[in-house]
């Protein structure tokens, strides 16, 4: 549960910053909504005549729904490694890393997979900021944040605890 | 003239092929049993202290008491099979896998380089020009684009440097962080360990570079499908850089057979160690032993530490003895304890405390380096045992001593009590106490009280604690279970411990 929220909430970060970026790089904010209703349609949702309405209804419910479902596999890896209650700093890094890696399977294998044409429309800047920066410094840091905020789970906050608490 | 050479046509001769499917092999081992080691101390700091709570990242989510004094064992972290080889808290096991792995991989770096140095292989590794920089660069750009750079030859510059990088910088780093945990290297040239920081810096500088070869595997993997499984299968498995559909065929069915055979060995590994630990324990420790042996176990410490290096309220480990002589003699500050000194010598001794002070005291500021991973700076003060082995006189045929304990490890009923054996060389080293104060101090009770051995160049289980008497013999195989210590004979640890 806790996944899905901390996911739902990186997930409206990552795609309010997204339609930023794409309106002040290529006029085009309507851009990340195309290329997630793409995921499902094919390259027919970047084509002028596919109705704008659709492509935002489609593409806000496959981004969040991803979203959603990559903040639970975030919170399920933390689980899994002993890592929910890491330091902040570490916790943040986690995030980072988790956005790459999010980044690259999402654009470098993923997307090439499933609509190889789709990869052709985004020019260097637009991908370096629409995606590695966007997933390393928004929706990664947000799941983290969220993490560090609540630490679901975690019994003993050792790291702040002192000797005197811990040692009797 | 002669021809330029193209390293795409040069193929990847047997040598490569067969130390490439090695190192998978070793690798995979290597990271499962070190893993296991992890689980021994799940924590990883950058300062030698290890006090709690000043570690920087921790894998586990054991709560310690906070109504009662628990102790380091209380902080080990079972990991799964899945994961960690044997798993399940076995860390004497997982140890000897590692250097098993260990050995088989520096085997195999070894093979590779020299396949590496005797051809023209090297240049499909090492950048001849500053220009790699920023051809690594403008690939790096390419794949940003979402797009495959142009093939080198026959790498791309960024492919050339990773490579370059996982070779020639983060194996070295790994072989020497791990080096840089030996209690008997760091004993000998303290200032080694120095070089990374400390011993729990090169321990954690060893656990960020398995994750780097973790993320380069994976990300090797992605590149090699990218730019062609079928093509790089065939290069990796057969040697041809122009494979038919046929060899592809057989390079596919070569690699999943040898996947299959890899998924099988650490099915096998793990699942022999789990049932049958003793066999494993009879079957790795003869060919550890003898290099260990002969390339550590020779040096002696030569540790110096500062007075302000010592460890404030360092790490206890084990619980004191409850057995009820032990108890009667605490409880009158062991003015009644007498050290029983017996076997193959010339002359047996009784000797009270301060007899033993009496015989002329040494102290020493020293790291404790614990098995399970965790460190502490202390200053000891005792009788040299190469003192005292010159007044009891060993006779000729004495090789090894074994020290007897009050502790009767009553948590784990019917393993008999704890005693540990040390190499009669060992014991006329400089450096080895029979320790009976600590930081100033009478030694206190948790960390051994009476006596305690200190074995300056070992792991802390080979320094008994609680120490009652030492006996002079030629063998112990008729000793315990036979493996020449408790932690040996029920944990499967190694009898020696320099690394």
């Amino acid at each position: 549960m806790h996944g899905a929220r901390a996911g739902l909430l990186a997930g409206l970060a990552l795609g309010v910053v997204e339609i930023v970026a794409s309106a002040v790089l290529t006029r085009e904010p309507l851009l990340p909504f195309q290329f997630a209703a793409g995921l499902l349609v094919g390259p027919e949702a970047l084509a002028p005549a596919f109705p704008a309405a659709a492509s935002v209804a489609l593409g806000t419910v496959i981004h969040l729904l991803l979203s959603t479902l990559l903040g639970v596999a975030f919170l399920a890896g933390l689980a899994l490694t002993f890592q929910l209650s890491a330091r902040p700093p570490l916790m943040v890094l986690y995030g980072v890393l988790f956005g790459v890696t999010v980044w690259e399977v999402n654009f470098l294998a993923l997307a090439p997979l499933i609509a190889p044409e789709l990869t052709g429309r985004l020019d260097l800047a637009t991908q370096l900021w629409n995606g590695i920066a966007s997933y390393c410094l928004v929706y990664g840091p947000v799941l983290a944040v969220y993490v560090i905020g609540v630490r679901p789970g975690v019994l003993d906050r050792w790291w702040r605890a002192d000797d005197s608490e811990r040692q009797t | 003239m002669t021809e330029p050479l193209v390293l795409a046509e040069l193929g990847f001769p047997l040598g490569i092929r067969l130390t490439h499917a090695f190192n998978i092999v070793f690798l995979t081992l290597l990271i499962r049993s070190g893993i296991e080691i992890l689980g021994g101390h799940p924590m990883l700091y950058f300062n030698d202290d290890c006090r709690p709570g000043s570690e920087w990242i921790r894998f586990s989510s054991k709560r310690m008491f906070r109504d009662r004094r628990w102790t380091a064992e209380d902080e080990k972290q079972p990991y799964t099979p899945v994961v960690a080889l044997p798993g399940r808290d076995n860390l004497g096991l997982g140890r000897f896998w590692h250097f098993i792995a260990v050995v088989g991989w520096l085997v195999t770096g070894l093979v590779y380089l020299l396949v590496l140095a005797t051809s023209d292989q090297w240049q499909r590794l090492v950048p001849t020009t500053w220009q790699v920089f920023g051809d690594a660069w403008d690939a790096a750009l390419t794949y940003l684009r979402l797009d495959v750079p142009p093939a080198g030859d026959p790498y791309n510059a960024l492919q050339q440097l990773t490579y370059f990088g996982v070779i020639f910088i983060l194996t070295p780093l790994q072989v020497l962080t791990g080096m840089a945990m030996s209690p008997a290297l760091e004993g000998r040239f303290p200032w080694f360990p120095r070089l990374f920081g400390g011993r729990q810096s090169a321990r954690s500088l060893h656990f960020v570079g398995l994750v780097a070869f973790v993320a380069f595997t994976v990300h090797h993997v992605a590149l090699v499908i990218a730019h062609g499984l079928l093509d790089g299968l065939g290069a990796i498995v057969l040697g041809t850089e122009t494979a038919t559909v046929a060899e592809h065929a057989l390079a596919v069915g070569i690699t999943l057979a040898f996947l299959a055979g890899l998924v099988w060995l650490h099915i096998w590994a793990t699942h022999t160690s789990l049932r049958r630990p003793r066999a494993v324990h009879d079957a790795l420790q003869p060919v550890l032993d003898p290099v260990q042996a002969r390339l550590l176990q020779p040096l002696t410490s030569r540790q110096r530490y500062r007075r302000a290096d010592i460890t404030a309220d360092p790490r206890p480990n084990g619980r004191p003895p409850r057995h009820e002589t032990y108890q009667h003699l605490a409880g009158h500050g062991f003015t009644d304890w007498r050290f029983e000194v017996s076997g193959l010598v010339e002359q047996p001794l009784s000797l009270t405390l301060d007899e033993l002070r009496d015989l002329g005291p040494q102290r020493q500021i020293t790291t404790h380096k614990c098995i399970q991973g965790w460190s502490y700076v202390a200053e000891w003060e005792g009788l040299p045992l190469s003192v005292l082995l010159d007044h009891c006189h060993p006779t000729s045929d004495a090789r090894y001593i074994v020290f007897r304990t009050f502790d009767d490890k009553w948590e784990e009923p019917g393993h008999g009590e704890y005693y540990s054996v040390a190499d009669l060389e060992q014991a006329r080293a400089p450096q080895t106490l029979l320790a009976y104060g600590m930081n100033g101090r009478p030694l206190p009770t948790a960390y051994g009280a009476p006596l305690r051995l200190r074995l300056e160049n070992q792991l802390g289980y080979n320094m008994a604690k609680y120490i009652r008497a030492m006996e002079l013999v030629e063998r112990y195989d008729d000793i315990g279970e036979g493996y020449g210590g408790w932690r040996p004979d029920q944990l499967h640890y190694g009898r020696i411990a320099p690394i």
